[in-house]
């Protein structure tokens, strides 16, 4: 599988030219890992940015109830580790295998270089960037709504119209 | 509304997005006030613009049948509806209800598109801080909601950027190791 061919498939790359999608592959490194691997450890400062290529990862947290939860399996396709490396802060969750995995990083370097947003590249890579965001947080919105739905039932309560 | 809201706010526009290209996106907005209660998207209703806060707050809430589970107040410089616009769901992902009186600055998605073409710098510029809100709101999200002694389902933290950290972008090799090193 070629890497660049890879990407331009990805939502929010459509905006990326045949160049960036050139200097976003070659800034990338492919490895397969093995089942439970840790990408990304919670409360840690994450270095490399991410793509699954194959397989699934789970994103999980540990909650300020003390439990550990699952927020999000991701899927082939998302790119996952943004908010610490962009951030330069902790990871607020930790993200491991499940299963074996392929997958693609990109070194802290290299992400620092495309995130410049005074730049054309930068500009439609941070495209690419909200983009997963956006779909990260949509996940958990809905993630939320189906707890009101565990919790209270498919029945509307009596003050919805 | 009057449009001295939004003349009050072009400091931090200007800052965030620089003097020559804030009139492009002026150019595109409409404004609207909103009194206390009123309700500017509906959670799954559907959206097809951005909405800047100038004034006042939105509390945003992800409702299910008649419930909802608060996610907190955004404040001025913060926007709803780029969710929708970066995921591709043209639904709202939450309810914003004024919390006081507020103003907000409209811009469709289809303007903001066409902005884009206009004025690209504006649109990158925004989106670093549309990245900055998601990263604050994913955070928020990752925990579990809390009952309030209300009753109310609410989740912890602060989901309001401030407008000065929306303007901040990685610049140099300081801003660089900063990042590297972990240091604030």
């Amino acid at each position: 599988m070629l890497l660049r061919n890879y990407l331009r498939g990805l939502p929010g790359f459509q905006f990326m030219s045949e160049a960036d999608v050139d200097h976003v592959a070659a800034a990338m490194r492919v490895d397969d890992y093995p089942d439970q691997h840790v990408f990304i450890y919670q409360e840690r400062l994450n270095k490399e940015l991410f793509l699954l290529l194959d397989g699934q990862v789970k994103v999980c947290h540990y909650g300020n109830t003390g439990r550990y939860y699952t927020l999000k399996t991701l899927q082939p396709g998302e790119v996952f580790g943004l908010p610490s490396l962009a951030q330069g802060k902790p990871a607020v969750t930790s993200c491991q295998a499940s299963g074996p995995v392929k997958v693609a990083s990109m070194p802290f370097s290299a992400f620092m270089l495309l995130y410049q947003p005074d730049s054309e590249i930068g500009c439609r890579f941070q495209y690419v960037i909200a983009s997963q965001l956006a779909r990260d947080l949509h996940d958990r919105h809905d993630a939320l709504r189906n707890l009101l739905m565990q919790i209270y039932g498919s029945k509307p309560s009596e003050a919805a119209p | 509304m009057d449009e001295q809201t939004l003349f009050n706010h072009l400091p931090e526009l200007e800052g965030q997005l620089g003097v020559e290209h804030v009139k492009p996106l002026l150019e595109h907005f409409g404004l609207r006030t909103l009194q206390e209660g009123e309700v500017l998207v509906h959670d799954q209703g559907p959206i097809d613009a951005l909405y800047l806060v100038l004034s006042g707050s939105l509390r945003l809430s992800v409702e299910f049948g008649g419930h909802a589970i608060q996610l907190g107040e955004i404040g001025p410089g913060n926007w709803v509806g780029e969710l929708g616009y970066f995921s591709g769901v043209r639904l709202a992902s939450s309810t914003a209800t004024a919390c006081a009186e507020s103003a907000v600055a409209r811009i469709s998605y289809q303007d903001f598109d066409a902005l884009l073409n206009e004025d690209s710098v504006a649109v990158c510029r925004l989106t670093h801080g549309f990245i900055q809100m998601l990263m604050r709101r994913l955070a928020v999200t990752a925990n579990n909601p809390v009952i309030d002694p209300h009753g109310e389902m609410l989740l912890l933290g602060d989901l309001s950027v401030p407008w000065t950290e929306l303007a901040e972008s990685p610049h140099g090799v300081v801003d660089f190791l900063k990042t590297l090193l972990g240091v604030h």
